[in-house]
């Protein structure tokens, strides 16, 4: 075995002898360890970042606030709760069994009324009883010894018996109000859930198209590239009326107020927390160099301006590993406080769960069924995506500009005028230029809570959302690569 | 070897560097040029930090951006403003410069004990830089240039900041790593490298104005630096180097062909040629 030199460096030593060489090939590492070693080092640097951690800790407190104020302090949760309880009872889809089964779910709540079975909590009424009678024959036998402490006694002892009973009287006057709420619960979802029939069975998608057209003055491209789209949606609505999918109780008529709470207030929070915090750190690590005005050292090493793509690496591992972080935070939470619902396995396309547009509710047709709970994770899969465009663009923007927080202003400021070119397309009804300028990362964020559907105006192909991350990914992909590239032969000063 | 071939350096129509060409080999060469002459641009071409606008530079016949990382891995640089990372430990900064230098590890730690205390920071190794002074801050920079063991050390100006004291020993550590490999010190403290560099190079108005040793540089104006009483008046071909308190009063130090009758002739110094090359 080759011995190793100590090669020190002293006035009088020879620094630069074979040994020396020996150590210089045997004191270099293969490249790939050596990425790795960098990558990690990268990692360190930028969550030892306080902002980082900071962002991070106040999205998780925003999360849990927002669906703690969905959950507790909006009306109708505990009735979700309820639906949750009773449909696995029931079954989750409307139909002949379903009723079958409520009626008889209804008949155990008569006989409970009729008191045929005694309550857990009616229970205590025997027992508040049995105290009173043995009460009344404590303060016979005191009265026959008589005197003032016994009567001291008789009283404290009927004090007691009064607390006891106004005890049992809470516990009454509480058992009353569940029962009496739940019997409020049951009418309403016997009510919400009566009648129902296959929305899906009738449906025709051309008649929305028509309906959209008319309504919004859409005509030319536009018009032909939504009316192929609803052509093509009548097969998912199809395959929907099949399944039966829009039978499926889910949440009944609390069905939208948790979807919204779930895709429109936590997975919004969610990515958009991400996507922002994604920005911050690749503008970070494109900047970090010059901030610390290291970054003449770091390019002069034998790693030099590679270490561009170490960072590009380690900046989006960073945003991809905060992005799951948040992601188990807003979903665990929510899951905890409204447990036992929703039902994840109702179709998200239940007749209890719609889109609006203008004021009226449509259908929530996916272009594939999906169940809420893969709804939500096909949405978290979009997601990161979204998180993986903006990384990607703020990183870039942060070489060429060479400025973090100047780069971070330009991006806002992009999104900024891609909404507004969205809004006064609209209102000209340059549906072209509408739909066209809904291909971009921000229009894909903005159309988060209509992935996978028809998007209605906003949709000119079906999967558009896919269609978007896929072209926006190559896109990015493209621009890394002439950013490394125009990189590579710039000054560094 | 390094060879800089016919090197230009231009920055749209403004030239900083124009057909520099030079040799060096094992010793210490001093960069000597007032600010923005364009030292730190040859020493940023050299490191590669920047791309010539013409011409070459060469190591072992080798075009060094062509090297690339095979050259930079036989370099060591000390920029002219040395960042670091404030809230890093000099062990912990050394060893990010050794994970960027590709060294394993066990090998990195043992050059980075060795080299804390050829720097003495030995005390100071897992105290954090932001209480570090600017004469420390300077010595952690001179370390991790010498990390990875360099046969070409670049330090511009690594003088600025120091007080008297630490120059001294920073002139020492220069002599003693020069023996076996290339150093080139830039600077415009000529003290700083007047007693160590074997070859002063010199830049003027962008071009190499000379590359010699300091004694032949002050060769070329011996007999030609006196000091004057400052009382009497100088004559129209008289060049003012300096002024001194000596013990009959100030005493002027001129260049001039003429000496004046109580002119006292001096052994001119790297200073005098410098401030006359560049004062004219």
């Amino acid at each position: 075995m080759k011995p190793r030199h100590k090669n020190r460096i002293s006035l009088e030593g020879n620094g630069m002898d074979d040994k020396a060489a020996d150590i210089r090939k045997d004191g270099f590492v293969i490249r790939g360890a050596a990425n790795w070693d960098l990558l990690c080092w990268e990692m360190k640097k930028l969550w030892s970042q306080p902002m980082i951690l900071v962002f991070l800790l106040l999205c998780i407190a925003f999360q849990i606030f927002l669906a703690a104020e969905d959950r507790y302090f909006e009306p109708g949760g505990d009735y979700a709760i309820y639906v949750a309880r009773m449909t696995k009872e029931t079954g989750r889809r409307m139909g002949r069994e379903f009723t079958e089964a409520m009626d008889g779910a209804g008949k155990n709540m008569r006989n409970m009324d009729a008191k045929d079975e005694t309550l857990p909590w009616e229970k205590q009424d025997g027992e508040g009883q049995d105290r009173q009678k043995r009460n009344g024959q404590e303060q016979v036998r005191e009265k026959q010894d008589g005197q003032k402490q016994d009567r001291q006694e008789q009283n404290e002892q009927r004090k007691e018996g009064q607390a006891q009973d106004r005890q049992d009287q809470d516990g009454q006057i509480a058992a009353q109000a569940k029962r009496e709420q739940e019997s409020l619960y049951r009418e309403r979802f016997l009510r919400e859930t009566a009648d129902r029939e296959d929305i899906f069975a009738d449906y025709s998608c051309m008649k929305l198209a028509d309906g959209l057209l008319r309504q919004f003055y859409i005509t030319g491209l536009a018009a032909r590239m939504m009316e192929r789209k609803y052509e093509k949606q009548q097969e998912a609505v199809d395959l929907l009326a099949e399944r039966k999918d829009s039978l499926d109780v889910s949440s009944a008529g609390m069905t939208q107020p948790v979807a919204d709470a779930l895709f429109q207030t936590q997975c919004r929070m969610l990515i958009t927390e991400a996507m922002v915090l994604a920005m911050l750190m690749a503008l970070s690590v494109s900047g970090s160099e010059r901030t610390a005005r290291t970054h003449l050292t770091v390019c002069v090493t034998r790693t030099g301006r590679k270490i561009r793509y170490v960072k590009a690496a380690a900046g989006l591992m960073s945003a991809l590993a905060a992005y799951g972080m948040l992601a188990v935070s807003a979903v665990g939470f929510f899951a905890l406080i409204w447990y036992p619902a929703p039902d994840w396995g109702a179709s998200i396309s239940s007749q209890f769960h719609h889109m609006s547009l203008a004021g009226t509710e449509l259908p929530f047709i996916t272009w594939k069924p999906f169940t809420i709970g893969e709804y939500l994770l096909a949405v978290v899969g979009m997601g990161s995506m979204v998180v993986m465009l903006f990384y990607v663009l703020a990183f870039c923007l942060g070489l060429w500009i060479k400025s973090a927080w100047g780069g971070f202003v330009l991006l806002i400021l992009l999104v900024a005028v891609n909404f507004q070119v969205i809004m006064m397309a609209g209102d000209s009804l340059q549906w072209e230029l509408y739909l066209c300028a809904q291909w971009t990362p921000a229009g894909l964020w903005w159309s988060q809570n209509q992935w996978f559907t028809d998007m209605l105006i906003s949709g000119a192909v079906p999967w558009q959302e896919c269609a978007t991350a896929a072209l926006w990914a190559a896109l990015c992909l493209i621009l890394l690569a002439v950013s490394f590239h125009h990189m590579k032969k710039e000054d560094i000063n | 070897m390094l060879s800089v071939e016919h090197v230009t350096k231009k920055y749209g129509t403004f030239t900083a560097l124009e057909d520099i060409s030079l040799t060096f080999e094992n010793g210490v060469y001093g960069l000597l040029a007032p600010n923005g002459a364009g030292k730190t641009t040859l020493m940023k071409m050299l490191a590669t930090l920047l791309f010539p606008t013409s011409g070459a530079i060469r190591w072992d016949g080798r075009d060094i951006l062509e090297m690339d990382e095979n050259y930079r891995g036989l370099l060591g640089y000390l920029p002219q403003e040395f960042g670091y990372y404030k809230n890093q430990t000099p062990r912990q900064f050394l060893r990010y410069i050794a994970a960027l230098q590709r060294m394993e590890k066990k090998y990195a730690e043992e050059k980075i004990d060795e080299l804390l205390e050829l720097v003495a920071l030995s005390g100071v190794r897992n105290k954090k830089m932001r209480q570090f002074s600017g004469g420390m801050i300077q010595r952690v920079g001179i370390a991790q240039a010498m990390l990875n063991d360099p046969k070409l050390l670049i330090l511009d100006e690594p003088t600025a900041g120091l007080d008297p004291k630490e120059r001294v020993r920073f002139r020492s550590l220069i002599h003693g790593l020069a023996k076996d490999r290339i150093v080139i010190l830039s600077t415009h403290i000529v003290s700083d490298i007047e007693t160590i560099a074997s070859q002063v190079i010199m830049i003027r108005e962008h071009r190499l104005y000379c590359c010699d040793s300091p004694a032949n540089i002050c060769a070329a104006l011996r007999g030609k630096v006196f000091e004057v009483p400052a009382e009497l008046p100088l004559g129209a071909e008289t060049f003012l180097l300096g002024e001194r308190q000596g013990g009959r009063g100030t005493m002027l130090r001129v260049v001039t062909d003429c000496p004046p009758a109580q002119a006292v002739a001096v052994e001119p110094g790297l200073e005098d040629a410098f401030l006359y090359i560049y004062g004219e």
